[in-house]
């Protein structure tokens, strides 16, 4: 970082805590966003079944393919009598019927990776499939957007490569509260207190210092803005739901934050696949419903945006284990009352036509989704954030 | 030698010294004290964690498929646990530091990761035999891993369906860089790598059938090359000698090149590439020590963990502590987060990984509060979300650091640019105990710098 980023960082610090040797800034009214809008991203990790939470329940080839593990059509809440949701993702078909859910199908990119660590880094950095890029599409936007680290928030106990950018970075925290007792320790008030300039050394102790103090000041931020103010609402007993509650709450609270990510593990079903993938769709929309509810009562709902993705789909055949494996092309559902495609954004899988290991194949390619979120939602240069000039869907 | 430069070259090419192994080597030369640290290094030690129920698996099926070798390997997938903590230990205690840390230094240009306990572990293995041995030898030694032979898809690159992955990182990531080479050159590599295969029990296998025998056009070479062929090709290009020396100033010397430095390396390295001349033409250099090449490099969390083990030697006692702690820094062993490895330097730091590693040294030997103002971290409320259970051996920090005043201290934890934080802590040793004054200088920025 240079001096003169220092210097403006420095400048724009709030004095929630002791700021030793520079212009103390007024706590208030210097952070001007763009705009109010939030986006909360969520990733159901080792790739969702999508065919068997959007069920395609009137095409034989799918029951071919799924002898055992196919939904049956009474387990189905049927959308346009070809596609229906699972009945555990009932929630979402509220949301659907409420013109709040858009459905894409066909989701992915050319040349699918099925290594889940490989094509988790290719959807958190919107990279193509050969090109390998160091920093996540959040931190990307930090990097240009974002005064503060708290710009985005994970919920969690370590940064996920979605958030690291260049020269910011999101916070990850599990809670506010957790964040602010590491950060409170009164030595580091102290060495802040004798650090003299050292923040304004353009080498890497300055860095150091430069971050340490703020992660401070993030840290209080939130912890201010946050402790006054709890849901109400039941998020059930998950993670996931708790995770989903502490972001309603930063929200609710007024933090300025732009983006929020959590995710959902154990999709990864190789076997005994029906039990374990209801239980974590029951848990995904019952929370996400009580999220939506909770955004509404606070009027904090029509500012943000719910973007779901999975790194890839799974095999259209069930495998001998009762279990599915790794696939390509899925589902993305996006969640918000300002939808310009409400519904099914476009048409369901073509089974007929599979790729060589025998997977769906993509027709919107992700990163044309994430283009359209970056400039229409969250207005800002999509060339900054992705490495492509891809056009953006039509979605919000 | 200078005490300070005998810290430095014990810092950056091992994992740190105590003391009084420092103050003996204060009375030779350089030429003595590096000739010294190759001695200590001469050996090989691999690391070998209980693999068993390999072991027994292979003893009773000598000629096992692969079908039948997966479900084995998938059951003892949480071994990586243990292996992941042999290398931690290793690196925090090692008996041939030179060595540990080029095995540390080779794992991230040849990035590679396998749920294969076993493959995992002899290709750590492999690395370490050739850490300081010949780069053209470890090279071909890479490409006959089953690890990397499964991580980039050699195993998948048949003569009728080639598969460039390998090829292209090969040039990439491990000899070249991006932009030494073209498309077409991609192409015609892949073809020499058909074929490559494993056994299940990791030994390498070349399969005839799936071998690409056309002649290929390579860097101006035309023939019916094989892998190594395409080796001693690309290690004939300087900007290969270049690219690796280049990486080397990058991790042992200073983030930012010095153009007169590597074209002094490349002269020592090209064309022999032999790892230990050149480790020891830049370890007796003089750039090697000097004043702006000395306590500005951030430390990875490797380095972090292992310079306070120096200090205060400790053991985790839970069974995934390691794991958690090494995630929470940001560096968790066998598990780089994509093929171009950790990118290291400022990446390290950010907002959350900083207030770990000042947080790292309390919750280590505390409750999680850094000791000040009198409070003690013994007698400190939790302040920290996660118990860590871990025994630290206060007993020897007595023994080698106890006698020591708190400016050798000092200059044993940090490097002499930094050692300014002490003035910057209220409290000097005189008020204190000496394991809190220990903990806090390991709390601070300064301590992150090496």
């Amino acid at each position: 970082m240079k001096r003169r980023d220092f210097i403006k960082n420095s400048a724009l610090a709030s004095s929630v805590f002791f700021v030793p040797g520079f212009i103390k800034a007024s706590d208030k009214g210097l952070f001007i966003p763009h705009s109010y809008k939030r986006l909360i991203v969520i990733q159901l990790a080792g790739g969702n079944d999508g065919l068997n939470s959007i069920v395609p329940f009137r095409n034989d080839i799918y029951y071919r393919n799924r002898p055992t593990l196919g939904v049956q059509r009474k387990d189905v809440l049927s959308i346009n009598g070809e596609l229906g949701f699972h009945k555990k993702l009932k929630p979402l078909k509220r949301l659907y019927d409420a013109g709040e859910l858009s459905i894409i199908n066909n989701v992915g990119y050319p040349n699918p990776d099925r290594s889940h660590f490989r094509s988790t880094d290719i959807w958190q950095t919107a990279s193509a499939h050969d090109e390998v890029l160091t920093e996540g599409w959040i931190g990307k936007y930090l990097d240009h957007y974002a005064e503060n680290a708290h710009g985005a928030i994970e919920i969690g106990n370590s940064l996920s490569m979605i958030m690291k950018g260049n020269d910011k970075s999101g916070i990850v925290t599990e809670n506010a509260r957790l964040l602010y007792r590491i950060s409170e320790d009164p030595f580091f008030d102290h060495l802040i207190r004798t650090s003299g300039d050292a923040h304004l050394s353009e080498h890497n102790m300055g860095y150091l210092y430069q971050t340490m103090i703020d992660a401070k000041q993030s840290a209080n931020y939130i912890h201010e803005k946050t402790s006054l103010y709890r849901s109400s609402m039941d998020y059930g007993k998950s993670k996931f739901g708790k995770q989903l509650k502490s972001i309603a709450e930063f929200i609710n609270s007024g933090l300025d934050t732009r983006i929020y990510f959590a995710s959902l593990q154990g999709f990864d079903t190789h076997a005994g696949q029906k039990v374990r993938q209801e239980r974590l769709m029951s848990i995904y929309a019952d929370s996400i419903e009580v999220l939506v509810k909770d955004l509404k009562a606070n009027n904090r709902f029509d500012d943000t945006l719910i973007l779901t993705f999975s790194e890839f789909g799974r095999r259209v055949a069930e495998n001998a284990a009762l279990g599915t494996d790794h696939g390509a092309a899925n589902n993305v559902f996006v969640i918000g009352s300002k939808l310009k495609t409400p519904g099914l954004f476009n048409a369901a899988p073509n089974l007929s036509n599979l790729d060589d290991n025998g997977d769906l194949k993509y027709v919107v390619d992700f990163r044309s989704i994430y283009a359209n979120i970056l400039e229409d939602w969250l207005q800002v240069d999509k060339t900054k954030v992705l490495s492509t000039d891809m056009e953006g869907v039509n979605i919000v | 030698m200078k005490i300070e430069h005998v810290y430095h070259l014990y810092r950056r090419a091992g994992f740190g010294i105590l003391p009084e192994d420092a103050s003996l080597l204060e009375e030779k030369s350089r030429e003595e004290v590096v000739r010294e640290l190759f001695r200590q290094s001469r050996n090989i030690s691999p690391l070998a964690i209980d693999l068993s129920p390999f072991d027994e698996f292979f003893e009773r099926n000598p000629n096992a498929t692969y079908k039948q070798f997966k479900p084995v390997f998938e059951k003892n997938k949480e071994l990586r646990i243990p292996l992941n903590r042999a290398w931690m230990e290793r690196i925090c205690n090692p008996k041939e530091p030179l060595r540990e840390r080029m095995t540390l230094f080779w794992a991230n240009i040849f990035v590679c990761q396998d749920q294969v306990v076993p493959y995992a572990q002899q290709f750590n293995n492999t690395l370490r035999k050739h850490a300081l041995g010949n780069f053209k030898d470890l090279v071909k030694a890479i490409s006959r891993e089953p690890a990397m032979i499964r991580y980039l898809n050699t195993n998948r690159n048949k003569k009728d369906h080639p598969n460039e992955n390998f090829a292209r990182e090969l040039m990439e990531l491990f000899t070249l860089g991006t932009g030494n080479y073209s498309e077409e050159d991609i192409k015609e590599s892949a073809r020499a790598f058909t074929g490559y295969s494993h056994f299940p029990n990791g030994t390498f296998r070349f399969l005839r059938r799936n071998h690409d025998f056309g002649i290929k056009e390579f860097f101006g070479f035309k023939g019916n090359l094989s892998g190594d062929d395409v080796i001693n090709i690309i290690t004939n290009e300087k900007q290969c000698a270049q690219y690796i020396c280049s990486r080397i100033y990058r991790y042992f010397v200073n983030e930012e090149i010095d153009p007169l430095a590597i074209d002094q390396m490349v002269a020592t390295f090209y064309p022999r590439y032999e790892i230990s001349d050149l480790m020891t033409f830049m370890l007796k250099s003089d750039w090697f020590y000097a004043d702006g090449n000395r306590g500005n490099k951030l430390k990875s969390p490797m380095d972090l963990m292992s310079s306070i083990y120096k200090a205060v030697p400790f053991q985790f006692t839970g069974e995934k502590e390691h794991i958690f702690i090494q995630r929470l820094l940001g560096q968790v062993l066998f598990n780089p987060p994509n093929v171009a490895g950790w990118k290291g330097g400022k990446s390290w730091i950010d907002t959350n990984t900083i207030l770990a590693r000042l947080k790292l040294p309390s919750i280590l030997f505390g409750k999680g509060r850094v000791p000040y103002n009198g409070i003690s971290a013994m007698q400190n409320r939790p302040a920290f979300g996660h118990k860590i259970k871990v025994a630290a051996n206060w007993s020897y920090f007595d023994k080698h650091y106890g006698d020591l005043n708190a400016e050798d201290i000092t200059a044993a934890l940090l490097s002499e640019e930094n050692s300014s934080a002490i003035t910057n802590l209220s409290q000097r040793l005189d008020g204190m105990e000496r394991q809190d004054f220990c903990i806090q200088l390991m709390s601070t920025p300064e301590f992150q710098l090496t």
